[in-house]
């Protein structure tokens, strides 16, 4: 009854670790490409809008920066949506926020590093463009092991190790869904959800739910802007699950809450 | 006349009329579907043809119904009725007696050309301003006034739905049709009758105000209902939720009585409507309604703090933004069987619900899994914008307007086409049907209503149960039923005098009415009782037109929609309408009757 998600550069390599780590467990298997498709499916949206919005900044985006936020926060609610199944692996690159918030996901980071002295390999188109999408979306390292439970160095093994060490992992008493964890998970799949319908709005939103209390905070929703504010916090209260709103006024505030 | 004898066809019509009338005092399905039952049911039984199972749908009954109900909802549209009132209310004067001579004669003067309830929809805010302004108690002015509009639809052929469907059901008879205005005599009659006998008995039969207190006051909309509390302002303390569940607007309704009516919390973003679960912070302060020692029994178990007046909330409840109004569930109303939370009543029109008045009882808790009657009062406290938006929906009646878009530069156009109608039914005698539907067309020709808003306005209700149980009448008369029964009663009573015979068709019109509806008593009445005067020697027109008249005769029981639309507003019991619609009934038979004997010289 775990999750494992495994964030690599290394498209090919991590997806056949998850797909091994699946069938040994007999749990979901969920690539980036299948989550573009059930969210695509669920949202009634392209699938190529959303592809687009997975890469790097592309003149479109710089253009239309809203569209790109909308199309992250629309894969990220359906992946709280799939998440809340438990019993899923799930191979990509988005998401990190989501799984740093539930206790019970094993966080995975698949490198491909020859160790001291070796020439680093020459990074790829794409493993550059995920890099740098990674920075631009979550402000983070994507390669930072800081923000991993468990880092596989496949340089050192291969895949099917990779996946047998994710494997004596998982059953650590801590990769387990407790209320807690489940909690969270809840809270998660609320504030996605009320970011897809505010993200149009104000694409900048930060939010943070617990039990129902929604706090909400934007850079780009200034003191003057009371009426907007207001009518954000209405159209969030209308939302199944809320019973309480609070627009922060700043990021101290929101940070203390 | 050939004594009629009982066959499979007449057995199987008398089956049919028996589950109708079943269906109608049950109410396990809804009246029109009960007539969309008949049309298929006759038909497929062979007891009409396929085309006269439909042939509803083109009587002229039924389109002079859907014309006259368009053309009440134009002159509606405009304010033109709206005019009428302050005049009206002008010349009443302070004397209750006056005003409900005036105000009784105007709304039944309006019910003959518009739908009953239509024309006591109207008059509602009206009477609760003059109500309020005379300090005249309320249920003392109501109930008359909507007898009045009752009544009022004995004035005119197309003033109810029994007198327009009467023509068509002589047609098999070949009887000579009725006028627009050949039973206005006798409806005239009925008004002043109706008037004297609540001028001279209403304080015999009518509520009386609460003892002690003989001008108690009457909730208006300016001003919150004194009966149930006030506004107050509070603080919630720094450790309000700590060490306990969430406190919701809910829990504090249900446990205290109290409306959580605003809030603003930490971000100062004040709200000022709130869904039931909405969980109540620290450091907030509130905007509460509810009676004194509610909201301090609140406060005084929750640490909060009340504040000696509306200071942060103090210019949201300004009269012109915030206020606090009562609408009554209409008859025709979505929420009819449905509670407010399973409609996600606060979801749509972010307005709170504080009490809901149900007969004589009001109800403080509970009200989001309330399942709403029709007729039930609910105080609502919101923004008069999003009452617009309630309003438009058309489920609520509101007793105080709330600011309706009127199309007053149309006033003219619909007078007009009003004018049209008439002058086309009274000079140069085109059928009713015609005339009417030329009058409703033009309306939505020069835009004083849009076809869409046309189509919202007809009761398809209504013209299901017409068209639909018109097949009926067809059948009964074809199969011999009509006759049979006729026969049969006839053999019982044995000779009695057309007076005698008139007398007892308006009670048996008068019975049927209150346990089914008027259109369905009329259309199973007119066949029996045309056979039955013309095997005994009276003018079966008469007999007709008794039918037609004596099922508005509808005033012991609160089934009627006036009746239902009154109930709440003047906190009636049904041993209220019992009371004064006795003495009602009777005197609207005597006077029938009589005027029958006087007029038409029967």
């Amino acid at each position: 009854m775990s999750i494992v998600a495994i964030l690599s550069q290394h498209s090919k390599e991590s997806e056949v670790i998850a797909e091994h780590t699946a069938t040994q467990l007999g749990y979901r298997l969920v690539l980036m490409d299948d989550l573009v498709k059930a969210t695509a499916d669920t949202f009634n949206t392209s699938k190529s809008d959303l592809s687009r919005a997975l890469q790097d900044r592309t003149l479109r985006h710089r253009l239309f920066p809203k569209e790109k936020m909308k199309h992250i926060a629309l894969l990220e609610q359906k992946l709280c949506e799939l998440m809340t199944g438990n019993d899923l692996v799930f191979c990509g690159y988005l998401g990190y926020p989501i799984f740093h918030e539930v206790s019970h996901v094993l966080k995975v980071l698949v490198l491909l590093h020859h160790g001291y002295g070796a020439e680093p390999p020459f990074p790829t188109r794409s493993g550059n463009q995920v890099l740098k999408w990674f920075k631009q979306v979550y402000h983070a390292g994507m390669e930072d092991p800081n923000l991993y439970d468990l880092t596989l160095n496949l340089a050192h093994m291969d895949t099917k190790e990779g996946s047998d060490i994710i494997l004596s992992t998982l059953q650590q008493k801590r990769f387990k869904p407790m209320t807690y964890s489940v909690n969270c998970m809840s809270n998660l799949e609320l504030a996605s959800r009320i970011k897809t319908a505010l993200v149009d709005d104000v694409p900048d939103v930060e939010i943070k739910a617990h039990d129902g209390l929604v706090y909400l905070y934007s850079r780009a929703l200034k003191k003057s802007q009371q009426k907007k504010a207001l009518a954000l916090k209405e159209s969030v209260m209308r939302m199944e699950g809320v019973n309480y709103v609070e627009m922060c006024k700043d990021r101290t505030h929101f940070n203390s809450v | 006349m050939e004594p009629i004898e009982l066959n499979t066809e007449i057995l199987m019509v008398l089956g049919i009329i028996g589950l109708a009338v079943f269906l109608f005092i049950v109410e396990w399905i809804r009246v029109d579907m009960v007539a969309i039952l008949m049309t298929v049911l006759l038909p497929v039984l062979s007891l009409v043809t396929p085309k006269e199972a439909f042939s509803g749908f083109s009587s002229n009954a039924v389109i002079s119904i859907i014309a006259v109900i368009i053309i009440g909802a134009g002159l509606d549209k405009t304010g033109l009725i709206n005019r009428v009132v302050t005049p009206v209310v002008r010349i009443a004067g302070n004397s209750a007696s006056r005003v409900i001579i005036a105000m009784g004669a105007t709304v039944a003067g309006i019910s003959s050309f518009m739908q009953n309830i239509g024309a006591a929809a109207l008059f509602l805010p009206a009477i609760r301003r003059v109500s309020s302004s005379m300090r005249l108690p309320l249920p003392q002015m109501l109930m008359p006034i909507g007898f009045c509009a009752i009544l009022g639809g004995t004035l005119t052929l197309v003033g109810s739905s029994p007198l327009i469907l009467l023509n068509d059901l002589l047609i098999p008879f070949n009887l000579k049709p009725f006028g627009l205005f050949d039973v206005t005599p006798i409806g005239a009659a009925l008004v002043i009758g109706g008037i004297a006998s609540f001028i001279v008995f209403g304080r015999l039969v009518l509520p009386k105000a609460a003892a002690g207190d003989p001008k108690a006051p009457q909730p208006t909309a300016a001003t919150a209902y004194e009966d149930l509390g006030e506004v107050y302002e509070l603080r919630t303390p720094p450790d309000f939720s700590a060490f306990r569940d969430p406190i919701s607007v809910k829990h504090l309704r249900d446990t205290y009585h109290v409306n959580v009516v605003a809030f603003c919390g930490r971000d100062h973003l004040k709200m000022m409507t709130l869904p039931p679960d909405f969980e109540i912070r620290d450091n907030a302060d509130l905007a509460v309604f509810g009676k004194k020692e509610n909201v301090e029994a609140m406060a005084a178990d929750y640490g909060m703090e009340i504040k000696e007046a509306l200071k942060i909330f103090k210019d949201d409840f300004a009269q012109e933004r915030f206020g606090i109004l009562e609408a009554v569930v209409a008859p025709r109303s979505e929420l009819i069987g449905k509670t407010l939370r399973e409609v996600h009543f606060w979801e749509q029109y972010q307005v709170n619900p504080v009490a809901l008045y149900r007969a004589d009882q009001v109800f403080l808790s509970g009200l989001s899994s309330m399942v709403l009657r029709s007729g039930d009062s609910l105080v609502l406290e919101g923004g008069w914008d999003r009452f617009k938006i309630l309003e438009e929906k058309h489920n609520f009646i509101f007793t105080t307007p709330v600011g309706e878009v009127m199309k007053p530069e149309k006033a003219m156009a619909a007078g007009l086409w009003f004018g049209v109608a008439l002058i086309m039914i009274i000079v140069f005698k085109i059928q009713l049907s015609v005339s009417l539907m030329t009058g409703a067309f033009g309306m939505i020709l020069f835009r004083v209503l849009t076809i869409d808003e046309a189509y919202q306005a007809v009761d398809w209700r209504t013209v299901f149960l017409l068209a639909g149980l018109i097949p009926l009448g067809i059948a009964t008369q074809k199969s011999g039923a009509a006759g049979w029964i006729a026969q049969t009663i006839l053999g019982m009573i044995g000779q009695v005098s057309p007076v005698g015979l008139l007398t007892a068709v308006a009670l048996l019109a008068t019975f049927f009415t209150l346990v089914i509806s008027n259109v369905g008593a009329t259309v199973l009445l007119v066949p029996l009782v045309v056979n039955m005067a013309l095997a005994s020697g009276t003018d079966p027109r008469m007999a007709a037109l008794v039918v037609g008249l004596a099922t508005s005769n509808s005033f012991i029981l609160p089934t009627h929609q006036v009746n239902a639309l009154y109930m709440g507003p003047g906190r009636y019991r049904s041993i209220d309408f019992m009371k004064a619609g006795g003495l009602m009934s009777v005197i609207f038979i005597v006077i029938l009757i009589a005027m029958l004997v006087l007029f038409y010289g029967i």
